[in-house]
């Protein structure tokens, strides 16, 4: 019984050793292709670099926007100004009804008065013109069109203050650059699957009589295959890596631009835009290899 | 009962409009030294591609060991091949390679061990005569030399059977004849050998079985003491090239 498990062990082992041997064959014949492709790898990689930048810096950005005006609008207040003629309890009343309102704070037309007095101590005597006041602490930006739209609904306000016009001026323009930085990158993206699988169909073409001669050497598919698959991934991970440094630049640049509105730095934001250039750059390069393969690589 | 090696069985193949094969069926039994003569485009490489599943039949059956290729998966034809091997007229070596790195090619991709490839590959190359060439590449090699790593890269796996599509296609008289020799010394060590050509001098030389086949159909098949010539089959089949 020992001995069938000895066996067994060395036989694992064994052919270990031996796949060890194959994955090392495959690389082997992966850097050779790199040799063959010359000067087309730098063009290769510098575009996949390009549009890997383009997409992680726009996605940086537009996280970032989101980020400022999440923090911002959610320590935003909005200011009711009330009638004369209103009821400040009712009113008061109505507002905390509304279910987009996180928290009021009232301020009388008395002690806005007497703020403003005491800023102001040589401003003339005159009667209190301010209204009373009612600050609103939305539950979320989003939520803002909502509450504006129950406000018209209570009775006795004057006049409502939204400083969130910038904002939303703000989440236009991410929203802009999303969808923008969305089709660029889709298109560039299908111009560099395209480089690639012209790139590696040459390099299928110039090795076919290599290849056809593989295949009568018994030699199987994968083995041929891998290879190629492997070079447009690597044309993927590479361009992800040479990426990293301008986007990583414009990751600081846009967080010393927010800085001044003192909002947290969100080092996620690099990591997953990282993440996503990997996969970016994988799918773009293994489905640029993929294709040549179907249209040329005949097994 | 001992098994047929190959096995024809009323095997014809069409390419489209073109019937390549019709109703060829023979036997070659395990150890056997057979050639396969007919003029070009008689259908000599169709019957080779049919054995190592380039082609499969359109009607009939191409038996390997018992095994019917029809039904064989394309996953597994790369496993058929390299229980063969195969010999071409254009030598098919890998041109940036050395003579040992083109026989040790498909050992090093299946991963066997260095020391085991070593040994295997100058063994075969032992065998071909090339011990004092194992590092040149094949644009140094004279064509029958290139042929000669050609055939230690067929026996390198030590494989039962050995298909040569005209080797000695590319080669000068004498290179042909030390060619010949080489296979048939292959083939006393064991292994099946079925060689296509239409150099009908050497087959002659020969004196072993030949399978004639003439547009398409199998026309003579046994050990001919005079074969027939290329003409005179054409003659008497009433056959064009």
């Amino acid at each position: 019984m020992s001995n069938v498990v000895q066996t067994t062990f060395a036989n694992m082992i064994l052919e270990a050793l031996r796949d060890v041997r194959i994955a090392q064959r495959v690389m082997l014949e992966t850097i050779g292709g790199f040799n063959r492709t010359g000067w087309m790898n730098v063009l290769i990689v510098i575009t996949m670099a390009s549009i890997l930048t383009i997409f992680g810096s726009l996605f940086l950005l537009v996280e970032q926007s989101k980020t400022f005006v999440s923090t911002l609008g959610t320590n935003m207040e909005m200011s009711v100004y009330l009638k004369d003629s209103a009821d400040i309890n009712d009113v008061q009343e109505d507002l905390d009804a509304l279910p987009q309102v996180a928290s009021i704070s009232v301020v009388t037309k008395q002690e806005a008065w007497e703020k403003m007095r005491s800023s102001y101590p040589d401003f003339p005597e005159i009667q209190n013109p301010l209204p009373n006041t009612i600050h609103i602490q939305p539950t979320s930006p989003a939520e803002v069109p909502a509450l504006k739209q129950g406000l018209a609904t209570v009775e006795g306000i004057q006049a409502v203050k939204y400083p969130f016009e910038v904002l939303k001026k703000i989440q236009a323009i991410a929203k802009g650059l999303s969808i923008f930085g969305s089709f660029f990158t889709a298109f560039l993206g299908l111009l560099t699957l395209f480089i690639i699988s012209n790139t590696l169909s040459l390099l299928i073409q110039a090795r076919g009589r290599e290849i056809e001669i593989l295949r009568m050497m018994g030699i199987a598919n994968w083995y041929i295959r891998l290879p190629f698959l492997f070079q447009g991934i690597l044309y993927g991970l590479l361009g992800a890596f040479i990426a990293y440094f301008p986007v990583s630049f414009v990751e600081n640049y846009s967080l010393q631009a927010f800085s001044f509105f003192h909002l947290a730095s969100n080092t996620h934001h690099l990591a997953l835009a990282m993440a996503l250039m990997i996969g970016i750059g994988t799918l773009v390069g293994g489905s640029g290899a993929i294709v040549s393969m179907r249209r040329y690589l005949k097994i | 009962m001992m098994m047929s090696q190959i096995e024809f069985n009323q095997v014809s193949k069409r390419y489209g409009a073109v019937e390549a094969l019709r109703n060829v069926s023979f036997l070659i039994e395990p150890g056997d030294f057979c050639f396969l003569v007919g003029a070009s485009g008689a259908g000599k490489s169709t019957i080779l591609k049919l054995i190592y599943r380039e082609e499969s039949a359109s009607e009939g059956e191409v038996l390997l060991d018992g095994v019917n290729l029809a039904s064989l998966s394309t996953r597994k034809v790369p496993l058929l091949r390299r229980g063969m091997g195969i010999i071409f007229q254009d030598f098919k070596l890998l041109p940036r390679q050395t003579a040992f790195d083109n026989v040790a090619y498909v050992l090093r991709a299946l991963g066997m061990p260095p020391a085991e490839v070593r040994r295997r590959v100058i063994g075969a190359l032992k065998v071909v005569g090339l011990l004092d060439k194992v590092d040149a590449v094949p644009e140094e090699l004279s064509g029958g030399e290139q042929q000669r790593v050609g055939i230690a890269r067929a026996i390198v796996n030590g494989p039962r059977l050995v298909i040569a599509d005209e080797p000695t296609g590319n080669l000068d008289p004498q290179s042909s004849v030390e060619i010949m020799a080489l296979l048939e010394q292959i083939n006393q060590r064991g292994t099946t050998i079925l060689i296509s050509t239409h150099n009908l001098a050497i087959v002659e030389q020969m004196h072993k079985r030949v399978i004639a086949i003439a547009d398409g159909q199998l026309v003579a098949d046994g050990i001919l003491n005079n074969l027939p010539s290329e003409a005179t089959i054409m003659a008497n089949y009433n056959l064009g090239t």
